[in-house]
């Protein structure tokens, strides 16, 4: 099952770090040791306000079908929607992503609701 | 076809007519529900909760002095002003409206439904004849309508 082709209405996109530790030695001086050669850590904030209930209810089956947290898998173009940019999601083959938490769901009145989703980039 | 006026106009109080009723007015709104999302250049919406409400002045004027359920607007104020009884005052009651229009047609129009009374003035001045502004917003939907 793929990751339901909506637009959002909001984004929130932290784009990760590269594994590495900063040392700082008595006179101050910092020296900073790269372990990896891939960005990692990536984070991504979605939410659709106000969708129907039948939309929302499938970002619930996405997640179980993910078993949770625990899947990775390719988002849509869709999350892009609005971005003029070149695509900031990296390649597939770079990085997936997987829930960071399950989706919330809002219902805003019968049959509407708004839906929050967390995920997380990994490499 | 006719035009309505003021003198068309009834208001029902509990089934009862109202009477020395000054004026009437009632207005529904929906609030929409933003659907814009990333990429939309136009405001998009969907149909969020609907709320009913209106207003009301009656003179505060008794058909029986001595009763005061034969006063419109003492009916409506008892209906959201209670008197402190054992240590606090009874819970506000809701009351049924039927805002009527008599157009000449056959079937008297309006919109009835069971109303909270929302708020309640009255001012005593020097020459003005003392009324009750009521306002009153709907418990759900209207319970029946010819409009």
């Amino acid at each position: 099952m793929s990751y339901p082709t909506i637009n959002p209405s909001q984004r929130v996109y932290d784009p990760g770090n590269w594994a590495n530790k900063q040392f700082n030695s008595v006179s101050g001086a910092e020296m900073r040791i790269r372990y990896g050669d891939k960005r990692y850590n990536a984070k991504l904030s979605l939410t659709y306000d106000n969708i129907p209930d039948e939309k929302a209810s499938e970002f619930l089956a996405h997640y179980s079908a993910q078993y949770g947290t625990y899947k990775q898998f390719v988002l849509p173009t869709a999350v892009l929607a609005g971005w003029s940019g070149s695509s900031y999601i990296p390649d597939q083959s770079v990085m997936q992503f997987r829930y960071a938490q399950a989706p919330t769901i809002n219902s805003v009145r019968p049959g509407i609701s708004t839906v929050s989703v967390n995920l997380l980039g990994v490499v | 076809m006719s035009f309505s006026s003021g003198k068309d106009g009834r208001l029902y109080i509990d089934g009862q007519v109202a009477a020395k009723v000054i004026d009437w007015s009632i207005s529904t709104s929906v609030a929409g529900l933003d659907t814009t999302t990333l990429g939309d250049l136009d405001r998009t919406n969907t149909a969020g909760i609907r709320t009913t409400s209106g207003s009301c002045q009656l003179f505060y004027y008794a058909v029986d002095p001595n009763n005061t359920s034969t006063n419109s607007a003492s009916v409506l104020l008892n209906k959201i002003i209670k008197a402190n009884s054992s240590g606090q005052g009874a819970e506000s009651e809701k009351v049924l409206l039927r805002l009527g229009i008599v157009d000449g047609s056959s079937t008297e129009k309006y919109i009835e439904g069971l109303c909270l009374i929302t708020s309640a003035a009255m001012t005593m001045a020097v020459g003005a004849v003392l009324a009750a502004s009521i306002s009153f917003e709907f418990d759900g939907a209207p319970r029946s309508m010819y409009l």
